[in-house]
């Protein structure tokens, strides 16, 4: 029997035996040696606009080639993917798709960015930053979407090739992390702001669920850190819930809720807040300043943009993102 | 073989069986599970996940158990 290893890609920190998979259900323990069962195996390869990421500062009206392996590094009870993130690799329809053919294969449909999501990045590592190492040569932007749950030395390596992030701050509590999604908060607030120390443009969103998450104060509380730790400018995306996966017994999230919620996280001086999951004015951005419209979105479709060179057209106030 | 060597070597098997008894049950608690446990993940990898035609790249981030 060969020797034990222990991971050091996520805050678990899985000892694995001999023939052991971890947590994530991509990883093993082979002779002593730490495999990832899934480099090169996507289970969801699909073009989608990049506002369904969501990504509203990055690149609006483009399209995003989106990748993703089965694992994950958490168990969310109210995963809107859990059929592949809860997912053993062994049991999901896997494509063939090595780093150099992801990059080309974006380039030919003409897509912007290749994005890392749908499942947690976190656990396709390597094969992530391989593909993000050649995407960054033929100028094709690298994103991702993710929980954050990651060490402090992988995500500074990668955070030289990603040009931008879309983090789930699920909650601001560990009671929440640990109870519903059987992780820890202060991870994924070290993440952010690694993130952000690193340069990569930041989205966070932050799903509001009846009952669990969905106390003012609480979210005061978040939008006041981000504020305080990341700055104004973090786009953040509250989304409403629907019943799913191990919550199906909760109702969706009412409305009153995510627009408290919205005027909240502006009063803590976020300047921009969207609501997801709901179509309203709120999934459009308005100049901090003159308050015009500046891109107008109707679910993940783009009507107009009135950004021009990253400021606005009507008053010339830079807006963060990125836009070419 | 006379009587008194087959009497000698009744005895010699009798009391390897016994430490061989008394060993296993001591030591039952902790081996078994391992190897259990061991063939099980062993069995696991040849049967279902070496047959599904998935990779071995070799992991970032991690080290060996001391």
């Amino acid at each position: 029997m060969g020797k034990k290893v222990q991971c050091e890609l996520c805050p678990t920190e899985c000892v694995l035996e001999d023939f052991q998979i971890g947590g994530c259900s991509v990883r093993i323990n082979k002779g002593g040696v730490l495999y990832s069962l899934v480099y090169g195996k996507p289970c969801a390869v699909v073009i989608d606009p990049i506002e369904k990421k969501p990504f509203f500062h990055v690149l609006p009206a483009t399209t995003a080639f989106s990748i993703a392996t089965a694992g994950c590094v958490l168990g969310c009870k109210f995963c809107q993917n859990w059929q592949i993130s809860q997912a053993k690799p062994e049991e999901t329809d896997n494509h063939d798709l090595m780093p150099d053919e992801v990059v080309r294969q974006a380039l030919f449909y003409d897509c912007r960015t290749i994005t890392y999501t749908y499942t947690e990045p976190t656990v396709f590592y390597e094969y992530m930053y391989d593909t993000a190492r050649i995407a960054r040569r033929y100028n094709v932007k690298n994103t991702m979407h993710t929980c954050g749950y990651i060490k402090e030395k992988p995500l500074r390596e990668l955070s030289k090739y990603m040009d931008a992030a879309d983090v789930d701050l699920k909650a601001f509590t560990e009671d929440f992390y640990s109870r519903i999604c059987g992780g820890r908060l202060k991870p994924v607030l070290d993440t952010l702001a690694v993130l952000k120390g690193e340069g990569v443009w930041l989205e966070i969103t932050n799903l509001i669920i009846p009952t669990l998450n969905d106390d003012m104060k609480k979210i005061r509380e978040m939008c006041q850190w981000i504020v305080k730790n990341l700055g104004p400018d973090v786009p953040l995306h509250l989304s409403r819930f629907f019943p799913n996966y191990k919550l199906k017994d909760l109702p969706p999230t009412p409305l009153e809720t995510i627009r408290d919620a919205r005027i909240a996280a502006m009063d803590a001086g976020l300047k921009y807040v969207y609501m997801g999951n709901i179509r309203s004015d709120a999934e459009n951005t308005y100049c901090p300043k003159c308050r015009n419209l500046l891109i107008e979105r109707i679910g993940f479709f783009v009507k107009q943009i009135n950004i021009a060179g990253g400021r606005c057209k009507f008053c010339g106030t830079a807006i963060a993102g990125i836009w070419s | 073989m006379t009587d008194t060597n087959k009497f000698k070597l009744l005895i010699f098997l009798t009391t390897a069986l016994t430490v061989l008894i008394i060993s296993f049950n001591l030591l039952q608690d902790y081996l078994m599970p391992e190897i259990e446990g061991y063939l099980e993940r062993r069995i696991y990898y040849e049967r279902v996940i070496s047959k599904k035609g998935l990779s071995l790249h070799r992991g970032e981030y991690w080290k060996k158990e001391e």
